[in-house]
């Protein structure tokens, strides 16, 4: 067990070890870079998460007690590399596990809203969860109301889904795999159908309750790429999806110049007045990360640098609101109020009174971008009656394998 | 008495010549400060050294009597010997002519190779001076003058001593010296030395009168425009400068010394012998000693040396003088500055009064205080660095009391000196609490002294900041030093950021080899092109099609600034 004196992790000059003890596995964080420990333990639980989503809580669990000693990666093959992407995701993309938010792709919200109400209406006995997504961003998603009225969806979960469709695995074609969603329920899963549209990166997943639906969702999936033509979003997420001329996969994205703040280079903008009902799916909108942070050097400075951030705004000790923070190669503005978390990183030669004139263009744009930039109400729908009596308990999950 | 007590001091090459005895006669020619030593009438050998020469003159003569007297001529020219009385001998056949005579009765005489003026004393009582002048081959007369002896009693025959009567140049001008050894008013007691001012034209007038308070045998020497008074008694003198304001009575004035009485500081003479005798240790000169023979203006010969003197002086002695110095200087300043301001109102054209003012021999400028008594008194090794250091800083010290603008190779003297003895801590204090001023000379020394001294760099800069027409040096000085977003970040402070070129900036952002640099300094002059001409580009004129594909190359084409329409 972690001692309780181990629990801010330990320093030695140039490392930090963070330990997390989740059931018999021990999870360890040997880290040089400026995380905090707090930071670190989020990624262990994000690491524990996606072995979880492969076994389940309760199945690791049985492992162990079985047998003390099993060598679990005989069962995590295969998932290497999705953790690998996860750890990378942190010094490249750091936006979602730092901010526990969802990215969105960013579309037309008549496009959006019409994409939500087309996966409302194909549905599929079980089907709990369909979400649509774009280079590992999310495009729209639809929860069934019975199963996931009472709990939230975690954006962790859906966060994990995103990451879990991007594997080689699912690259092409259509596939069926179970998944557990750790936050939702560590302990059961979801029978997932993975298939690529029209052979572009748009993602269509449909996680159900039933094993032997993999037709129904097959026959579910057709729906939606009919519907998606007819509405020519095949069109418009394409453009989404080539907006950047990155050459990574992580595509849809805008450019920081769209906003016009002249130095500005890049930014995280996680608003925090959702409506109630809209708890489901905390966001957050970041755009491309574009020159001067084309290397990947620079981009886990650039990483770090936020890491850093965000760990002296949420100090428990200490915390702050607002850090101005100038130095060689950027001038650094973080800023927490009740209506937003935002991280800027701007030129160094901006000067005070340019920081601010860039951060109130930056709010004026996601203001008047906000529909295109995030999902403002996530849609539900409610399955067709249960039919068969292998219907799980309301909450529509097996548990155990 | 430690050495900062003496401000008198005997130069440091005496001229040395064996001791007259019955064999070797010495001869002194006041004229070219000359020994002469003559053994055996010449024909051993005849020594002649100088003050001013390095090698002692040596021949031979043939010994064709007593010599009672040998000069030189003017550089060493002509030789002139005389034997007996009335016969001068030259050699080579060179002859003689007589130019003028005169006939007077004449007691002694005293001439002054200087102003070229002898002085007959005639009558009996021996007061009655008769001066002529030489020049050009002609001898003129001047007007006679009578030296006022003092009261005497009955018995004493008083009449006037060759030995009380010296010939000097005070600033410029010919005064003879009287040393009077009772006062003649009878309620002051001590000697007095009466000084006669002797003009090329005109009467003789009496002028001064120096007071000396006490009585005894006395010595005069005149040294730069001051006169010396020696008192052997006491073994201390006096300094006294004419040019001081002392007390004025309608015709003469009175002055009392300069500084207190001291003595002239102690002098060892190295024995200069044969080589197996070096061993013995140098001795102690006699001063103010009764062999002492003193010739005009400051040269004093003891029996078996020769000697001259000049100033040393301790630190608050040394302030006076400074004091004294600049209290002259300041006077010439003002003058020199009133008549420029009243011939540029165009006065001088209505008063022909107006004249420049002379400077004369008592204004010291900085310039002449820093190359012929700073510089070397800088170089001497013995000296202590911190009194060096110190007689800097009084002379300084005293130009500020005066309100005379120090000359900047003054505070770059100080800083030399300073970093020669690694007083840095001093350097910085003094910079820090403005002791130096600011200029831009003095700001680019502190520079180059950064690898002694780090802190140098910044101390620097921050002096050419406080002079606000140093910004070009300032921008100059960050970018040698690869500080290039600091150069742009001081050029907007001050507003010039619209005026520099985008050139010279990218050039220096590129020479760090730090492409995120590179393209923050980009991004601005993008920017300001933007700003300026409503596009982000580049014009020719701005050379900087390099860079822009240095740019394109590191970051894409797509990383340029797109044109913003407002």
């Amino acid at each position: 067990m972690v001692s309780g004196r181990l629990r801010d992790g330990v320093n030695t000059e140039d490392h930090k070890l963070v330990f997390l003890q989740q059931g018999p596995l021990l999870l360890v964080a040997v880290s040089r870079t400026p995380q905090s420990a707090a930071q670190l333990r989020g990624e262990l639980l994000a690491v524990h998460a996606q072995i979880v989503s492969t076994l389940t809580r309760a199945s690791v669990a049985r492992i162990f007690a079985h047998k003390q000693n099993y060598d679990l990666r005989r069962l995590l093959a295969g998932s290497e590399r999705t953790l690998d992407r996860l750890l990378d995701s942190v010094e490249q993309d750091p936006g979602a596990l730092l901010l526990g938010a969802v990215r969105c792709v960013p579309l037309a919200r008549p496009m959006r809203e019409a994409l939500g109400a087309l996966l409302r209406r194909c549905t599929a006995p079980g089907l709990a969860l369909s979400v649509l997504s774009v280079g590992g961003r999310l495009v729209t998603a639809a929860q069934e109301r019975n199963v996931l009225a009472e709990c939230r969806l975690d954006p962790a979960d859906l966060q994990l889904l995103l990451d879990w469709v991007g594997a080689p695995a699912f690259a092409a074609g259509e596939a069926w795999a179970p998944v557990c969603l750790p936050r939702f329920n560590p302990d059961g899963f979801f029978y997932a159908y993975v298939a690529r549209l029209d052979a572009m990166p748009v993602c269509l997943l449909l996680l159900g309750t039933q094993r032997e639906a993999f037709h129904a969702m097959a026959a579910c999936r057709r729906l939606v790429e009919d519907g998606m033509r007819a509405l020519g979003a095949m069109r418009a997420l394409g453009e989404a999806a080539s907006f950047s001329n990155a050459p990574s996969a992580n595509a849809p994205a805008y450019s920081v110049q769209a906003v016009g703040a002249p130095g500005l280079r890049h930014f995280l903008y996680k608003p925090l007045d959702i409506p109630d009902h809209h708890r489901q799916l905390p966001q957050f909108t970041s755009p491309e990360l574009e020159a001067p942070y084309s290397r990947e050097e620079e981009r886990q400075r650039l990483s770090d640098l936020y890491h850093r951030l965000h760990a002296r705004l949420h100090s428990t000790s200490r915390p702050l609101r607002l850090i101005y923070h100038v130095a060689e190669k950027e001038t650094l503005l973080a800023w927490v109020t009740s209506k937003f978390e935002l991280y800027t990183c701007l030129s160094p030669l901006v000067t005070k009174a340019g920081a601010i004139l860039v951060v109130t263009k930056l709010l004026r744009w996601v203001r008047k971008e906000e529909d295109r930039l995030f999902i403002r109400y996530p849609p539900k729908y409610s399955t067709p009656p249960a039919t068969s009596t292998d219907q799980a308990p309301h909450n529509g999950l097996f548990t155990g394998l | 008495m430690g050495e900062e007590d003496y401000y008198l001091e005997l130069c440091e090459r005496p001229v040395q010549f064996e001791k007259a005895n019955p064999v070797n006669c010495v001869f002194f020619d006041e004229a070219n400060k000359q020994v002469f030593a003559v053994r055996s009438g010449g024909a051993t050998g005849v020594v002649v050294k100088g003050p001013e020469d390095r090698n002692p003159i040596s021949f031979r003569m043939d010994d064709k009597g007593e010599v009672k007297c040998i000069k030189f001529s003017l550089e060493n020219k002509i030789l002139a010997v005389q034997r007996t009385s009335k016969t001068v001998v030259l050699p080579e056949k060179r002859t003689l002519k007589l130019l003028k005579s005169h006939n007077i009765n004449v007691n002694w005489y005293m001439y002054c190779p200087e102003s070229a003026v002898i002085l007959l004393s005639t009558t009996v009582l021996e007061n009655v001076l008769q001066p002529f002048y030489f020049r050009a081959g002609t001898m003129s007369k001047l007007p006679k003058f009578e030296i006022e002896l003092p009261a005497a009693p009955k018995s004493t025959k008083l009449s006037l001593s060759e030995r009380d009567i010296a010939m000097a140049t005070i600033y410029g001008q010919l005064y003879v010296l009287f040393l009077r050894h009772h006062s003649r008013t009878s309620n002051s007691t001590g000697a007095e030395v009466v000084l006669y001012h002797l003009p090329r034209e005109g009467a003789c007038k009496k002028m001064h009168i120096l007071k000396l308070n006490r009585t005894g045998k006395f010595a005069l020497n005149v040294v730069d425009n001051l006169v010396v008074v020696h008192h052997q008694d006491t073994e201390t003198s006096v300094i006294f400068d004419i040019k001081l304001r002392g007390e004025f009575d309608g015709t003469v004035t009175f002055h009392h010394p300069v500084l207190p009485a001291r003595s002239i500081q102690p002098y060892q003479i190295p024995i200069a012998g044969p080589a197996a005798v070096t061993s013995q240790s140098p001795v102690p000169c006699k001063l103010y000693s009764s062999s002492w023979i003193v010739f005009q203006p400051d040269i004093i010969i003891s029996a078996s040396q020769v000697l001259s003197e000049s100033d040393r002086a301790a630190l608050p002695v040394i302030a006076t003088v400074f004091d004294k110095l600049n209290h002259e200087y300041k006077k010439y300043l003002d003058a020199e500055q009133s008549y420029t301001m009243a011939a540029e109102a165009g006065q001088s054209r209505s008063n022909p009064l107006l004249k420049r003012p002379v400077r004369t021999q008592a204004v010291l400028d900085q310039s002449d205080v820093y190359t012929h008594v700073l510089s070397a008194f800088v170089e001497k090794k013995e000296m202590p660095h911190k009194f060096v250091i110190a007689v800097l800083m009084e002379y300084i010290r005293s130009l500020n009391q005066f309100q005379i603008a120090v000359q900047h190779y003054l505070h770059e003297l100080v800083i030399k000196t300073l970093v020669q003895h690694n007083l840095f801590y001093m350097l910085h204090q003094f910079l820090q609490y403005h002791v130096l001023s600011d200029s831009k000379p003095l700001a680019c020394l502190l520079l180059s002294l950064e690898s002694f001294y780090p802190p140098a760099h910044q101390l620097s800069l921050d002096m050419l900041k406080r002079l606000s027409t140093a910004n070009d040096e300032i921008v100059e000085v960050l970018l040698s030093k690869h500080q290039v977003l600091a150069a742009l970040r001081f050029i907007r402070g001050i507003g010039g950021h619209d005026n520099i070129s985008a050139r010279k900036f990218l050039d220096a952002a590129k020479q760090t080899e730090d492409n995120m640099l590179f393209y923050t300094i980009f991004r601005f002059f993008e920017q300001r092109n933007q700003r300026l001409r409503g596009s982000p580009n580049f014009t020719p004129g701005e050379h900087c099609e390099e860079h822009v594909a240095f740019f394109k190359q590191v970051f894409g084409d797509q990383a340029l600034m797109r044109p913003t329409t407002f």
